[in-house]
């Protein structure tokens, strides 16, 4: 008995030790890992709000109290996206065409998602009892990383980028402020040299260079025709019109062939005389070869006189 | 002697108090991991669900948007054949010399308008198609986009679980189908330019307006902690909010007489001759060849803009694909009575 009781002192003292120890312990790993848990929430948040412009240190400390209460880094880069592999606008063949800004045939703009990364650290989260105990220097970190949609090569690569180049990829706009935020759109564009009369045995008396008013278009000519579709007041009614057009002048062929199998007495498809071809013709728009950026100057008719007695 | 009696005793309770306090620090963490993995869970639910809700609209445009490519090609062919024969009917000098044409009896003006009237034909069938396919593609309204968005996100609902499903633990609620109609820029073309943001808004009618959608997921998430000396933890609402538009993500400006088709190493449109053997203007105009040509075209980057001197035939296309972008999620605050909640 005399020993036992002798010995409560040191058992005491060394189960008090380590039970302190373990409760201690465990209470700063709990509070890491709380703290671990907020900081990656934090993170999700932050690239999440980030991404769409907002605020990322007010959202997460918003969410995140116990976050602001500590020494919390929160920083948000966008870094470059992933390359775009693309068989034709990164073909070697097309390079010179897309990239040489006095030759140009092409161009293409893509929406890529930036990588929006945000990252939290957190230096100071555990229990602090001065110099008897202190846990205070924890370190904590998290990351985040959501795509942020930017357009690369604006204007249709207006710059003459490489794809996939990296001035490219550091050069990015808001979908939201680029050109090519607009409706869906169509451009055909066409021009060229063009036969506007004939004469029998003479074949053709005139030639100009001439814009072709395309029924393929929508854009702001027919984005709010009432209908859709081709039919009348349709968006692509120009399609169904130049489509009979273009049936009425095949009808005239086989004759054509005929008569000119006997000799070229009289003249054939004469946008002056036949219905079909001065529908044709009134599609056709004559301009210079060098022009201005006015885009009213020369305006386009493919509805023409809706066909004439050809339609 | 006494204080030693009952330092014994204490031990007991310290470690009741402190296993009791790690058991509460454990579990709070716990229950937080929780709470804060069933947030994140919501939200990439509803970012999911947000960017497949209008893939019917986009698709739909890129189906028309092609179908109107292949017609605006058939019809530049249909262009340069007719004039072609205009030359041929006409006995044009261009075409006296031409020599007996494939398939053809006949040399001369007669065999190349044989020879181009039987592409003419031919070309006319593929366009009157291609004009039947856009007028197919084209009937697609924004009542059928709502519906259509709708659709999916029931569709998710029923086939959660599944590759073509969302998430299970949720409820999905649209909350609002509407127009994108601020800020889209007008695009417009004449005979000499085409402009994307001519300085004027886009007004499009409703059928041709993007859409925008914003979905809410949301469900009542049991504490992950079972109840215990007759506390039970109270159950969580995990809410995720997300929202898209339709967006025309790649923009293309194609000259598809210049421009190579890798799959066959030559121009996506290369010259195409109907009747050989004539006369070609000093510029290399040949009436009887339908060539997509392109102009070389100069690029200003300071003014944003490109400038074509038209010297020869060209057909330049600029159109593009339509996809979903993930946007700010715009309906304010809402209330819980807005959206449903999975239990």
């Amino acid at each position: 008995m005399t020993r036992s009781r002798g010995a409560a002192l040191p058992e005491t003292a060394v189960i008090l030790g380590v039970t302190l120890t373990l409760i201690f312990g465990t209470v700063e790993l709990g509070l890491i890992g709380l703290t671990q848990l907020s900081s990656d929430g934090g993170a999700f948040i932050a690239a999440h709000t980030a991404v769409f412009g907002g605020d990322a240190d007010a959202a997460v400390t918003q969410r995140f109290p116990n976050l602001a209460g500590h020494t919390t880094a929160i920083s948000v880069a966008a870094n470059q996206p992933d390359v775009t592999d693309d068989p034709v606008w990164g073909n070697a063949a097309n390079a010179s065409s897309l990239t040489n800004p006095n030759d140009r045939h092409g161009g293409v703009q893509i929406v890529r998602p930036t990588h929006q990364q945000a990252t939290i650290s957190n230096s100071s989260q555990g229990l602090d009892f001065n110099s008897f105990l202190s846990f205070a220097n924890a370190q904590v970190g998290s990351s985040a990383i959501e795509g942020s949609m930017m357009v690369s090569n604006k204007s249709l690569d207006v710059y003459s980028y490489t794809l996939n180049s990296s001035a490219s990829l550091n050069d990015q706009i808001s979908y939201f402020s680029d050109d090519g935020n607009a409706p869906p759109y169509f451009i055909g564009f066409k021009e060229g040299l063009t036969c506007t009369s004939v004469a029998a045995d003479q074949g053709c008396t005139n030639i100009g260079m001439r814009a072709f008013s395309s029924a393929e278009y929508l854009d702001g000519q027919n984005w709010a025709q009432p209908n859709d579709g081709i039919g009348s007041n349709g968006v692509y009614y120009a399609m169904l019109l130049h489509q009979h057009v273009y049936a009425n002048i095949a009808n005239e062929l086989d004759g054509i062939a005929t008569q000119i199998q006997q000799g070229f007495t009289s003249t054939h498809l004469d946008p002056s005389t036949d219905a079909c071809m001065q529908a044709w013709l009134s599609w056709e728009i004559a301009i210079p070869n060098s022009t201005g950026w006015d885009w009213t100057a020369y305006p386009l008719n493919p509805l023409g006189g809706a066909g004439g007695s050809c339609s | 002697m006494q204080l030693t009696r009952h330092s014994r005793g204490q031990t007991l309770p310290l470690w009741s108090l402190g296993i009791g306090l790690a058991l509460v620090i454990a579990f709070a963490a716990v229950q937080y991991g929780q709470v804060l993995r069933w947030q994140i869970r919501a939200q990439n639910a509803a970012d999911a669900a947000a960017a497949g809700a209008l893939s019917v609209q986009t698709q739909q445009w890129n189906e028309q948007l092609a179908m109107v490519y292949a017609a605006s090609v058939e019809e530049y062919r249909l262009e340069e054949l007719l004039q072609g024969m205009m030359l041929a009917a006409n006995n044009d000098t261009r075409c006296q010399a031409m020599p007996q044409q494939p398939g053809s009896q006949y040399s001369g003006c007669v065999g190349a308008f044989v020879a181009l009237s039987t592409a003419y034909k031919a070309a006319l069938a593929r366009y009157t198609a291609d004009v039947q396919l856009v007028s197919r593609t084209s009937q697609y309204t924004f009542a059928n986009a709502e519906n259509d968005a709708n659709a999916i996100i029931a569709d998710f609902q029923t086939h959660c679980g599944s590759s073509s499903g969302g998430d299970c633990a949720f409820s999905y609620t649209v909350t609002n189908i509407s127009p994108r109609s601020n800020g889209l820029n007008d695009v417009e073309m004449s005979g000499n330019v085409w402009a994307i943001n001519d300085g004027l808004p886009g007004t499009p009618k409703l059928d041709y307006t993007p859409a925008q959608i914003e979905i809410v997921t949301c469900a009542k998430v049991p504490p992950i902690v079972p109840s215990f000396l007759g506390f039970t933890p109270p159950t969580f609402t995990a809410v995720g909010r997300a929202a898209a538009t339709s967006a025309m993500v790649e923009q293309e400006w194609l000259d598809p007489g210049v421009i190579v088709n890798p799959a066959t190493g030559l121009a996506f449109q290369p010259p195409a001759t109907y009747a050989t053997g004539g006369q070609v203007e000093s510029d290399g105009k040949d009436w009887f060849t339908v060539n997509y040509g392109g102009n070389p075209a100069k690029a200003y980057a300071s003014a944003d803009a490109f400038t074509v001197a038209f010297q020869a035939d060209e057909f330049t296309a600029v159109t593009g694909w339509w996809s979903t972008i993930p946007i700010k999620p715009y309906m304010g605050t809402l209330s819980d009575s807005q959206y449903a909640c999975k239990s």
